[in-house]
Formats: C-alpha cells, structure tokens, sequence
C-alpha cells in the first residue's frame, strides 16, 4: 500500500494499480503524469483528480454527463492514441470516464472546461486531457447558468 | 486586428524573427508554417485558453465552497431533463 499526505484529504492511501497516468500531463502542467481518482461522501457528485507526485495539487472535477448532457463526446486521434485505443475510437468514446475540471476563481460562480475534458480509462489506467479542436465549447462554461440549454452550453 | 489576405505558397513577417508561411489550403483547413526564435512559445489558442484554465483551477478551493457546488449539481442534475433539440 502506498500513501501520500495530501492537503484536502490528509493521508491518502492507494494501491499502484488505481493510479493513473497521464502520459503528456495536462496544459499547464506538464510535469504531472500520476494523478488519482478521489471521491468523498459529502461533494458528490463531484471527484478529485489528485497529483500523486504533488500532494498540494488537485483538481475539482465534475462528470461531464451531468454538466453537458447532450455534449458532442469525440477524440481526437492522438487522444485515442494516448489511451491506447485504436485510431478510429469513436464508438468506445462513450465507454470512457469523461470528467470536466471546475474553476472557482470566483467561488460563487464556478465554471467548468468543457473545450478540455478528461477522459479516463480506467481499465488499463491512461488519462489524458483532450482539447477539442473545434471552437464549440468553452474554457470556462458557468456551471449554474439557471436553466442550462445546449444553445448555453455551446460556445458562440 | 490586422487582416491580410495571401495565398498558399506565401507568407509574412511578426516583426524582425517570426516568419509565417501559408504552406497549403485545403477546404476550410490552413497548414501553416511558422519559424521563430526558441523562446517564443507557440500555442493553439484551445490549449493556451486550457492551460489558463488549468493553472487557475489548481488553486486552494474552501471545502464549503466545494460542497455548496456538489448540492446545486446534485439538485439541478435531478430536475428532469430539457427537451431534446436538433
């Protein structure tokens, strides 16, 4: 059993096989490639993507399915690469974990990356955050934005 | 901005060591060939705007202010959903 000492969690304890690897890391950070998945009873539905390498570092996320129902799920071809599916993963894009980071710059206010999810797969424990090449989502999508619409949610 | 118009096979210049060529057109999809010093950091605009995103997000966020957005999702994501569009 493995354990780091993290800042949210205090001691977070995990097995090798629950980690999971990032191979280019995400924008921003580079240097990261370990990250595990934490849940914790009272913020669900939401999850932490927690650095293994970096204890302070974690980052908020949301399962996209609830942020975006109808949100358009495609991967690039080097994404698919990276999680070491085929060139052509369109009809197992759905069986990924597809998870967007929050931002609470303004804590009242939270958006969410919805032109960069992450997507996980968890069977074999690759990761990658995968930036759509379309300009259809934003960055920085209001979480809360009354009664959400596609029409919202997409990106003008 | 600035709007220029060339064609493939042509280019410009950003100041005295960026220089830009339009190497093919295709459709609504430009290959562009960029030559700049080392340093100059060069970024599709999704993954700067990401990246940005990133570095604010792995900022300290307050366990309450974290709780307070996992009850409103909770509640917004059980309301039924809108109506399908096209």
């Amino acid at each position: 059993m493995l354990s780091i000492e993290t800042v949210r969690f205090g001691t977070v304890s995990f097995q090798e096989d629950e980690v999971i690897e990032f191979p280019a890391g995400l924008p921003g950070f580079e240097q990261e490639h370990r990250f595990l998945l934490i849940e914790a009873a009272e913020s669900v539905p939401l999850k932490f993507l927690q650095s293994v390498t970096t204890p302070q570092l974690s980052f908020v996320c949301a399962p996209l399915q609830l942020v975006s129902p109808r949100y358009d799920m495609v991967l690039p071809r080097q994404d698919c690469e990276a999680l070491a599916l085929s060139a052509d993963c369109r009809a197992q894009a759905a069986t990924l974990d597809w998870l967007v980071i929050l931002c609470f710059a303004r804590p009242e206010e939270p958006t969410a990356n919805l032109l960069g999810p992450v997507v996980i797969r968890r069977d074999v424990g690759l990761g990658v955050q995968s930036i759509r090449e379309d300009a259809r989502y934003s960055a920085r999508q209001p979480l809360f934005s009354g009664s959400v619409t596609e029409e919202q949610a997409l990106c003008s | 901005m600035l709007v220029i118009r060339r064609r493939a096979g042509e280019g410009f210049l950003i100041g005295d060591s960026i220089e830009v060529d339009i190497l093919e057109i295709d459709g609504n999809q430009v290959k562009i060939g960029i030559r700049a010093p080392r340093e100059t950091s060069i970024l599709r605009r999704e993954i700067a705007a990401t990246r940005a995103s990133n570095l604010d997000s792995a900022n300290e966020v307050e366990s309450k202010t974290i709780e307070e957005a996992s009850k409103r999702l909770r509640l917004s994501s059980s309301l039924p959903p809108t109506s399908e569009q096209d």
